[in-house]
């Protein structure tokens, strides 16, 4: 798999809140189609990196390099018009809105009036829970049902980079295997995934490739299948003594 | 002693506290009331002639909510600890309702002893003599306090005996006295629309005696209002069965039953004005004088309407015809409508069996059907309500109609913003007089400008430049968001009014003097001045206005608003580009604004700086949120609550804020998603589904959603 192309670069990111730095000198690669997981204890800077890459947060140093072009600063209504799409952190549905609107403004940016449909039968198809509840306002339904709408969402713009944003928080053990299964079939379909995850185990379990965060630095690199095997790594997050 | 009878004591103290809790509050509320001037300025006005004032209503309701509210903490508490039998729990409830009433009226009867043994006038100047003889009922002291402290007592019995009333008997009764209340309230209106020309004399005097609503006429009221509720459960039954069978009868030859009911009620109209002319033809029996006198109006109106078949050029040159003509034709839709409807239900109940056989159509496209007739009928019904109101009603209500229309449309732009968008604006008044302004400059031929321009030909140039402002002060705040926001926004509007009167634009704007003769808005040789023509201007551009802000909701716009209010990041996170949607909304919302604000400037002929305060906005706001924030028909609802009351209602005038006030206060408490909430807008959700469906069931696309 390491002969794929990179799809997202970030090189050297520095990125501040006010005053306080909380990402240093971090540079990861993503490649194209591939699961690239993110790592990391509290606190250590996951999330701020997706910020980043989505542009809610400009870093001040360093650059982002997506499919070639340089997208450092770009805001987020443009990232998503290039094919970098987000499944935010607790969900964040509308509550107030139908699964079928939910699903509705995922593909806001899009004009396509029958691909958007059949878009909207895949995802149903992709996930069943959804299809029972299409009129169900998406504020009703169960932390599972909400991640899979949110899921559903993000992908209805046909996105080539999914981000997302720890999608096992919150969710029964069932549910989690459930969500990651599906995580494993959208990549399967073409689109490059990279998620944050406290999960270490079951983010390894699926993914390409993974980077750990701690305090802001990548401190750890390498193919899934290796850093399952990581002593460092078996000892700081996979629960080994 | 064991722990149950400790218990119980321990209860009957806390129940006696509750008691003298809320009587104390009930007690202070009273004299309250009575000092800021309330109970003098009600009492000029009877509820009932000669029976009881509105100041002593007032003073009665007040004592009944006390005792009402202490029972209803004092079933909550005997709820945890059980009395013993239901017989004491009853005789300890009536001693709590007597109790109750006794502490208020006991401290209403020290307030009388205090006021008519020291003069506190110079303090609170409503304390007056008048006052006291409406507390003390123009007897001596002695008598007065003891009358006062025997009323606390058969108040709380009353208070006692109606809380224990079953369900069904307190609602009648209370809908009951609320009417007639509401009527005495209502009567100066209801005397000056039922003293118009055109309305029979014997109804008015049959209402309304010497200074209130009139004896029997309140019996009669009260005795209609209770049947009415009564048989209310089964009205909307009743609805229903009706748009059955009139959409059975619609299936069949909706259209052309319409015309030929419509064609009949003309042809009978014309009829009946050629027989008052002309002896020899019979009269109809319905074309009796009575029935003529008391349609004067419309009568004139069919003469203008019949002479106008003859010279058709002559239709223009008169510019009350215009009017006339559509306050005709509504009524003709009006009388259509109901004798169309009737006569479809006499022909389908006549042949009821038939019809269900006869139709083969499936059960949802019978729904759809029906609920497509519904649609119709009350759109019909609505609009030709609408358009005949001014002349039901007469000129002083016009004026407040219209007063409630401007409040209405800017209600419709602030719901854009606030809404939809859900930026709270408290400075929305700022559009509505950049509106009325930019208006005055362009068509007042006395202003700075010397333009002079048509109405028609400054109102696009007005609605631009208004919406310009409107994204010109939303760029500023696009970082801010809900209390930051509301803040900003309050100063933007004040420093609008500041810049109105400012000397720097004096030589434009007129400074304190405003821009004056600003000419009414006309179409051809029509001018609109007075209430009930500019109505007609009001409802066009309110009706626009419906029509944007509903058209606008469901669409790509309104959804991208929607997700903004709901989650900004998250929206920004669909490519929802926020930026530009807040824009959008402001300059909107400005838009509609500023079409209120020119309607206001030609109304008055005159503006100045004063007119347009900050207190605009918030009453533009608080119909809103009255209403129920995002809501259509709530902010209509809004509009004619918080507007048209206050006008209605002489006597609350001087109290109008601390009514708002109030009001906003248990509206907060008891309905916060507004009068109009959600989830009475469900049965119009599931209107829109099944049409939905029965699409769905005759198209492929959405498959799934058969399945």
């Amino acid at each position: 798999m390491n002969n794929s192309q990179p799809i997202l670069k970030l090189e050297n990111i520095n990125a501040f809140y006010g005053q306080i730095q909380v990402l240093r000198e971090v540079s990861m690669t993503i490649n194209e189609g591939q699961i690239t997981c993110l790592l990391g204890g509290n606190a250590s800077g996951k999330s701020t990196t997706l910020r980043t890459i989505s542009g809610m947060l400009i870093p001040k140093h360093g650059r982002i390099i997506y499919q070639g072009e340089d997208i450092t600063g770009m805001s987020t209504t443009k990232m998503v018009e290039r094919g970098i799409s987000m499944v935010p952190e607790n969900r964040r549905i509308f509550s107030r809105m139908t699964v079928k609107e939910n699903l509705e403004m995922g593909a806001f940016l899009r004009q396509d009036k029958q691909n958007i449909r059949n878009d909207m039968e895949k995802m149903l198809d992709l996930f069943p829970r959804l299809k029972e509840r299409l009129k169900q306002l998406g504020g009703t339904m169960s932390g599972g049902e909400q991640q899979m709408l949110a899921m559903a969402r993000a992908l209805m713009s046909r996105p080539t980079l999914l981000l997302m944003d720890e999608p096992s928080m919150g969710l029964s053990p069932l549910f989690v295997q459930q969500v990651f299964k599906i995580i494993e079939e959208i990549n399967q379909q073409g689109t490059t995934i990279f998620m944050v995850e406290q999960n270490a185990n079951m983010a390894l379990s699926i993914a390409d490739y993974g980077y750990v965060l701690q305090t802001g630095a990548v401190v750890l690199k390498d193919t899934a299948h290796r850093l399952q095997n990581n002593s460092m790594m078996r000892q700081a997050y996979l629960g080994e003594t | 002693m064991n722990t149950s009878e400790h218990k119980t004591i321990n209860n009957i103290q806390q129940d006696l506290l509750k008691c003298i809790r809320i009587g104390v509050y009930a007690g202070i509320i009273c004299i309250f009331v009575a000092l800021i001037g309330m109970v003098e300025k009600f009492n000029s006005r009877d509820i009932i002639s000669e029976v009881i004032s509105m100041g002593h209503t007032l003073l009665v309701i007040i004592t009944l909510s006390g005792t009402i509210l202490t029972i209803q903490q004092f079933r909550q508490i005997s709820l945890e600890y059980k009395h013993s039998s239901n017989g004491i729990n009853y005789l300890w409830e009536l001693l709590v309702g007597i109790f109750t009433g006794l502490i208020i009226s006991s401290i209403l009867a020290i307030f009388v002893v205090f006021i008519n043994e020291i003069d506190i006038r110079p303090i609170f100047i409503n304390a007056s003599p008048t006052l006291l003889t409406i507390l003390t009922f123009d007897k001596d002291i002695y008598t007065a306090t003891m009358n006062l402290l025997v009323l606390g007592v058969v108040l709380g019995f009353i208070g006692t005996l109606f809380l224990n009333l079953p369900g069904k008997l307190r609602l009648l009764l209370i809908a009951g006295i609320s009417s007639v209340i509401i009527l005495g309230m209502f009567q100066d209106i209801i005397t000056i629309i039922l003293s118009k020309d055109g309305w029979p004399k014997i109804l008015l005097n049959f209402l309304i005696d010497k200074n209130g609503v009139s004896v029997t006429a309140s019996i009669v009221i009260f005795i209609l209002i209770v049947i009415t509720t009564s048989i209310y459960p089964y009205l909307p039954t009743a609805y229903e069965n009706t748009m059955r069978l009139v959409a059975i009868y619609h299936s069949i030859n909706l259209r052309i039953s319409m015309y030929i009911m419509l064609a009949i009620t003309l042809l009978l109209r014309i009829y009946w004005f050629i027989a008052i002319s002309d002896k020899n033809l019979p009269m109809l029996p319905l074309c009796r004088e009575g029935y003529i006198t008391t349609n004067a109006t419309l009568g004139q109106c069919a003469i203008v309407v019949y002479n106008q078949f003859n010279n058709v050029t002559n239709l223009f040159a008169n510019s009350t015809s215009i009017i006339n003509l559509i306050i005709t034709i509504s009524e003709l839709i009006l009388v259509g409508s109901i004798s169309y409807s009737i006569i479809s239900i006499l022909w389908k109940s006549l042949r009821k069996t038939k019809s269900y056989n006869t139709n083969n159509l499936s059960e949802l496209e019978h729904q759809t059907l029906i609920i497509k007739t519904k649609r119709n009928f009350s759109i019909v019904m609505g609009s030709a309500l609408l358009l005949s109101l001014p002349m039901l009603l007469g000129v002083f209500p016009s004026e407040v109609l219209v007063n409630i229309g401007i409040y209405m449309l800017m209600g419709f732009g602030l719901n854009i913003v606030v809404g939809n968008a859900g930026l709270l604006d408290l400075g929305h008044v700022a559009f509505f007089a950049v509106g009325a302004y930019t208006t005055a400059l362009l068509t007042s031929p006395r202003a700075s400008l010397e333009l002079g321009l048509s109405f028609w030909a400054a109102l696009p140039i007005v609605i631009v430049i208004t919406g310009l402002t409107g994204i010109l002060v939303a760029t500023p705040v696009l970082r801010m968001r809900g209390d930051y926001l509301a803040i900003v926004t309050l100063g933007f509007g004040e420093i609008a009014r500041f810049l109105f009167l400012s000397d720097w634009f004096k030589p434009w704007l007129g400074g304190a003097q405003g821009i004056i003769k600003i000419p009414p808005i006309s179409i051809g040789s029509i001018e609109f001045i007075g209430p009930h023509r500019i109505y007609y201007l009001i409802i066009l551009f309110a009706l626009i206005a419906l029509f944007i802000s509903v058209r606008i909701k469901d669409s790509r716009v309104g959804r991208a608003w929607m997700a903004m209010k709901a989650d900004e990041k998250v929206a920004e996170t669909m490519g929802i580009n926020t930026v530009y949607y807040k824009l959008l909304a402001f300059g909107m919302g400005a838009m509609i604004a500023s079409i209120s604000g020119a309607i206001f400037a030609t109304k008055l002929g005159t503006i100045f700086p004063h007119s347009f305060n900050v207190l605009v906005s918030i009453t533009a706001l608080s119909l809103i949120i009255v209403g129920g924030i995002g809501n259509l028909t709530g902010v209509i609802i809004g509009a004619l609550v918080l507007v048209g009351l206050p006008e209605l209602l002489r006597e609350f005038s001087e109290f109008r804020l601390l009514i708002y006030g109030t009001l906003l206060i248990v509206m907060m408490l008891l309905r916060p998603e507004g009068l109009v909430p959600k989830s009475n807008t469900n049965t119009m959700i599931k209107d829109q589904d099944l049409i939905q469906d029965a699409w769905v069931e005759n198209s492929t696309i959405y498959s799934h959603v058969k399945r």
